[in-house]
């Protein structure tokens, strides 16, 4: 090779490492000799004529930490005899930056082994290395943004059907990435049925290289069977020949929530929406914080404004509110702002750009707050201006026709048959009592205060209305007020509003003709009752002219005095021929104090002469009616009534109760009249007598309050009874503190009540006394038949048995012995059974022993007698004198018997006899644990019991016999003690 | 032979008596009253190892004779033979000292087997007298 063809070379080397952009370095490792060529020295900010020979500088600029990789480098070099290296560096630039070099080099001269010469190039890829870097980062920067996405990776190959996704690719469709071999078909088979053309056609597309990437929404099934929402976005990365696609790269995020959010946003915008423009609302927002302020085409249009006209909404709008509204915002607004209130809703007056005032609806509320600050605030205007107006003007309406119907006392009713709706006027319910601000009333209340008699003609003219057959009622109804009085109602109303010929609207007026009505109907009343009065009552009328002296009189004056009218003139001559001379006086007289105006009235009764001559008694009633101009009395009219049969018959009365009261006076039993309040009426002295009653008492204190506790119930119960069954009631008491007998007997009378009253004392102590004589002698006789029994009949008959007994001993044949063994023990058996009789006979001691002594030994002597177990308990007061002789033997007597009953037939073991005294009663109560009351039936008509029955009925007792709880039999006697 | 004092008011019963024992040989009526007095006069003027007496008479009654016999005579032996069954009855009695009490209307070899027994210095009590069992054991 010639030099020049050398330097050719060189050339274009040169030429060519300029082009790459390389730098040529050239080292001989062992002399130190070395070359670089210009672009390695400028590529470093150098110039190679100035570091020309210092290769050190090398050392100089390349970073630490590459310094020891180059190092390494190097003797690997040497070590491993390797021929080449390749190694990125840094190097410091002239300016003091670093650049990454890629310094590539190979050895060409060894020596024993030894790299001696090494030739190498520099190539600057900084910005490469740079870029690169920037990559990873990013990549880095990528995965953490999938993963703070909640981004789910996916990777597929079309043609080999490699795939890859990650972790949360998988948890998102709630999978474990191990548990699935094939990635696309499980995802694919997951797709909503609705959803999986939207894949196909993303894949078809992207196949046909129609478009380079899908982002889709797709719904994917949950491993929990739940679909989700997954936005599906993927681009192709790698391309088959034929330009279909290879691989693909996706991302899946499960957007549910946001999708369901946004769902429901988009839905309640549209609902906003509609409702504001339905509503013709203006829609105002604040940021109070910001200022920044929002509102709606309808809120400018509400004012007359264009939303550039106004700077900021909220003053503008406060500085058009009418002056008078002002304070009312203001302090709205601060209740909202000290979250007092959550919202206001108000009426504002304010100011249109045409000059006029608008009512405006304003509804605020604050929607957003920082700490305590309102920070965001929303509100609603609404332009109810003719509402408004509207309303007022209606108010007006209503009040001027309220005004108007009261002074015309109308009440006014409106019923719509549409709806069923009614309205009245506040003095509609007025009118029947009712306060019109509660209002709870309605039709149907109304109907059901309507007299039901009355009640059918409303519904009955409504049904005609509806049928038009009529347009127009004029009702009168009888409505009872609150008060409960009927008020006659004219009821008068048309159908006012009609559709397709159906009557819809009906107004009416009610008119409280009660007033009206009253009236009328008490004119109409008396005339016909004066009419019916004089006819019915007999009367006789008269109208006497005293100037004249003629009397004008009807038939009946006539007729009651047996004349016909034409039989006579009649004046006043004739009348006064008719009076009785005894009572002229009375005529004239009254005449003269009717002149003088001492009475208004004549009220006379006198006897007029009967054409037969027989005299009738007259009561005359006159009235001055007109009198001349000199105060004289000119005219009279008056009636006449014949009262000679009541006159007659008052006698007759007077005479009968005077009878009455005489012969009332006269008996000795007490007579009282009371009158339906029983009060006293009348009392002989007898009465007042037996019932110590004074007669001053009786104004003092009501007739039933003038006695006992006893007494009075007694007598309350007597009236109740003759009240209910109008049968006359008698009942006996005894007065404790008088220890006297009474007995009332009350019967109905036709104005009250009249009671006899007997003091019965005497009868009472004779019939006690009767009974106790008849006990004593009873008693008595017994006793006396018992000693007859024991002192005789027994002796005697023992007697025969002890002969019998001699016979049965001495007597042969043997046959014959029997026969008076047998008479012997039959004689004992009927001695035996007299000695019993006797001693039960035996009359029970009461001087000797008391009433519990008497029974202790009674019971002593039963338990010595027999094996049944008796107890006998008694109550306190056993003793008591109250408790008479009588009383006690009888007792005495029964209890006897019961302890008998009990022996016979109880068959029981053991028996307690409770004898109980209280100041009305004695308590008997016999009590065995035996066979019971079944049992005994028969025994119940026995002697015994029918002995106790005798007995109990002496001495007004009562005898009851039942089966204890526990068996056994329990008797009860109660025997009244007074 | 023991001497009997019989007492009782009723001629008849006192014959009757006689005659139940009449054929005793251990024992014979000598003696008969219609009283208490009576009974105490015939007391005074024999001896007597046994008094048989009622409790029901008149002028004396049993009760004061068993009283007066007690006190005058101790050691007379006393049957009481009554109708009388009341416990009252039986209690005064027995207040007194009485070798036995029976009914009258016993039959006849009970009556003479009570006076044995009684003559021999025993007691007899009656078992048909109901309450007399209860009252001794009382008494």
């Amino acid at each position: 090779m010639t030099t020049q063809t050398n330097h050719i070379y060189l050339q274009r080397l040169e030429a060519a490492l300029e082009g790459a952009g390389m730098g040529l370095w050239d080292i001989n490792i062992e002399t130190g000799e070395h070359y670089a060529n210009a672009i390695w020295w400028s590529m470093l900010g150098y110039s190679p004529e100035e570091e020309l020979n210092n290769f050190e500088l090398f050392f100089r600029i390349i970073h630490p930490e590459d310094n020891r990789k180059l190092k390494d480098e190097l003797d690997s070099l040497k070590k491993d005899k390797k021929e080449s290296f390749d190694l990125l560096i840094r190097l410091r630039h002239h300016d003091g930056k670093y650049r990454y070099i890629q310094d590539k080099g190979r050895v060409v001269e060894w020596k024993n082994g030894k790299a001696i010469r090494a030739i190498g190039t520099h190539t600057d890829v900084t910005e490469k290395y740079l870029l690169n870097k920037q990559n990873e980062t990013n990549k880095h920067r990528f995965e953490a943004a999938i993963a703070g996405a909640n981004l789910g990776v996916w990777d597929i190959d079309l043609v080999t059907g490699k795939n890859f996704a990650n972790s949360r690719w998988w948890q998102m469709i709630g999978y474990d990435p191990d548990e699935v071999e094939n990635l696309y078909n499980l995802f694919y088979e997951r797709v909503h049925p609705f959803d999986a053309h939207k894949v196909n056609e993303a894949i078809d597309s992207l196949q046909k290289g129609e478009k380079e990437k899908f982002d889709i929404v797709i719904r994917v099934k949950h491993k929990n069977g739940n679909y989700i929402f997954i936005q599906d976005k993927a681009k192709g990365v790698e391309w088959r020949k034929n330009g279909k696609v290879k691989r693909l790269v996706g991302t899946h995020l499960d957007i549910t929530e946001t999708q369901q959010l946004t769902e429901q946003l988009r839905f309640n915008q549209v609902r906003l929406k509609s409702a504001i423009k339905g509503a013709d609302l203006g829609v105002w927002e604040v940021n109070l914080k910001t200022g920044i302020h929002y509102a709606n085409e309808r809120w400018y249009e509400m004012l007359g404004f264009k939303p550039h006209e106004i700077e900021n909404i909220l003053d503008f709008f406060k500085s058009r509110v009418h002056p008078d509204d002002q304070s009312i915002l203001d302090q709205e607004t601060t209740r909202l702002i000290e979250r007092t209130s959550n919202s206001f809703d108000l009426i504002l007056r304010v100011l249109h750009k045409d000059g006029k005032y608008r009512y405006i609806q304003d509804r605020s509320q604050v929607v957003e707050w920082e700490g305590d600050k309102a920070i965001r605030a929303i509100g609603t205007h609404l332009d109810v201006t003719e509402n408004y107006l509207l309303t007022e003007r209606l108010k007006l309406n209503e009040a001027r026709l309220e005004a108007a119907l009261r002074g015309a006392d109308l009440g006014v009713w409106e019923l719509d048959l549409k709806t069923g709706r009614n309205y009245t006027n506040d003095f509609w319910w007025q009118m029947l009592g009712y306060d019109p601000n509660k209002k709870e009333y309605s039709f149907d209340y109304f109907l059901s205060l309507i007299h039901p008699k009355d009640r059918a003609l409303p519904l009955k003219t409504l049904e005609k209305l509806k049928e038009g057959k009529q347009e127009k009622f004029d009702l009168i109804l009888r409505v009872k007020h609150k008060s409960g009085k009927y008020l006659f109602i004219q009821d008068r109303g048309q159908v006012v509003e009609w559709e397709k010929g159906k009557p819809i609207r009906i107004i009416g007026t009610h008119l409280d003709m009660t007033r009206i009505y009253e009236l009328n109907n008490k004119l109409k009343t008396n005339e016909v009752r004066l009419e019916a009065a004089i006819k019915g009552a007999d009367l006789g009328v008269w109208d006497l002219n005293l100037k004249t002296g003629i009397n004008i009189t009807n038939d009946r004056w006539w007729e009651m005095l047996g004349y016909k009218a034409e039989e006579h003139t009649s004046d006043l001559d004739f009348f006064i021929s008719l009076v009785h001379p005894d009572d002229i006086h009375l005529i004239f007289e009254s005449l003269e104090k009717l002149e003088s105006g001492e009475i208004k009235d004549i009220d006379i009764i006198i006897r007029l002469r009967h054409k037969l001559g027989h005299y009738i008694t007259i009561l005359d009633r006159g009235l001055a009616i007109e009198w001349s101009k000199g105060k004289k009395l000119k005219r009279i009219i008056g009636t006449m009534m014949d009262i000679t049969e009541q006159v007659n018959r008052q006698k007759l009365l007077t005479s009968a109760l005077k009878e009455r009261n005489d012969i009332l006076e006269a008996v000795d039993n007490g007579f009282v009249s009371l009158d339906h309040d029983q009060n006293v009426t009348y009392l002989n002295s007898t009465a007042q007598k037996i019932l110590s009653i004074q007669e001053s008492e009786l104004t003092k204190r009501a007739f039933l309050d003038l006695f006992d506790t006893v007494l009075k119930a007694k007598l309350k119960d007597a009236i109740k009874e003759l009240t209910a069954h109008e049968k006359p009631v008698s009942f006996e008491v005894q007065l404790k503190e008088k220890r006297t007998w009474l007995c009332f007997s009350l019967y109905l009378k036709v104005d009250g009540y009249g009671i006899f009253v007997q003091d019965i004392t005497e009868t009472k102590m004779f019939h006690e006394q009767m009974l106790e004589n008849s006990i004593r002698s009873m008693e008595n006789e017994r006793d006396r038949i018992s000693k007859e029994l024991h002192d005789g009949v027994l002796q005697e008959l023992t007697a025969a048995m002890m002969f019998a007994e001699n016979l049965k001993h001495k007597i042969q044949p043997e046959s014959l012995r029997s026969n008076f063994e047998k008479l012997s023990r039959l004689i004992r058996k009927v001695s035996n059974d007299t000695r019993r009789i006797s001693h039960n006979l035996k009359a029970p001691d009461l001087e000797k022993n008391s009433f519990r002594g008497l029974l202790e030994r009674l019971i002593d002597d039963v338990n010595l007698t027999t094996s049944i177990k008796f107890e006998i308990t008694f109550s306190e007061y056993i003793d008591s004198e109250e408790f008479n002789e009588h009383l006690k033997i009888n007792a005495f007597r029964i209890i006897q018997e019961l302890i008998l009953n009990v022996i016979k037939h109880s068959k029981c073991t053991r028996a307690k006899v409770l004898v109980a005294l209280s100041s009305e009663m004695m308590n008997i109560e016999v009590i065995d644990d035996g066979i019971g009351i079944e049992s005994i039936s028969n025994a119940k008509a026995g002697i015994g019991l029918k002995n106790i029955n005798e007995r109990i009925n002496q001495v007004d007792g009562s005898f009851l016999m039942k089966n204890g709880k526990n068996g056994g039999l329990v008797t009860t006697i109660k025997i009244p003690v007074r | 032979m023991n001497k009997i004092l019989l007492v009782d008011d009723f001629e008849m019963i006192r014959e009757a008596i006689i005659d139940y024992l009449e054929d005793e040989e251990n024992f014979k009526v000598t003696g008969q009253a219609e009283n208490g007095a009576k009974a105490l006069e015939e007391l005074e003027k024999n001896d007597y190892d046994l008094l048989i007496t009622d409790i029901s008479m008149p002028e004396m009654d049993g009760i004061t004779l068993l009283n007066e016999a007690n006190k005058k005579y101790p050691d007379l032996k006393i049957l009481v033979l009554t109708m009388y069954h009341d416990q009252d009855i039986i209690r005064k009695c027995l207040q007194c000292k009485i070798n036995g009490y029976m009914a009258k209307n016993s039959e006849r070899e009970k009556v003479i087997n009570a006076i044995n027994l009684v003559l021999e210095g025993k007691q007899f009590w009656d078992d048909d007298i109901e309450p007399l069992g209860e009252l001794i054991k009382t008494r």
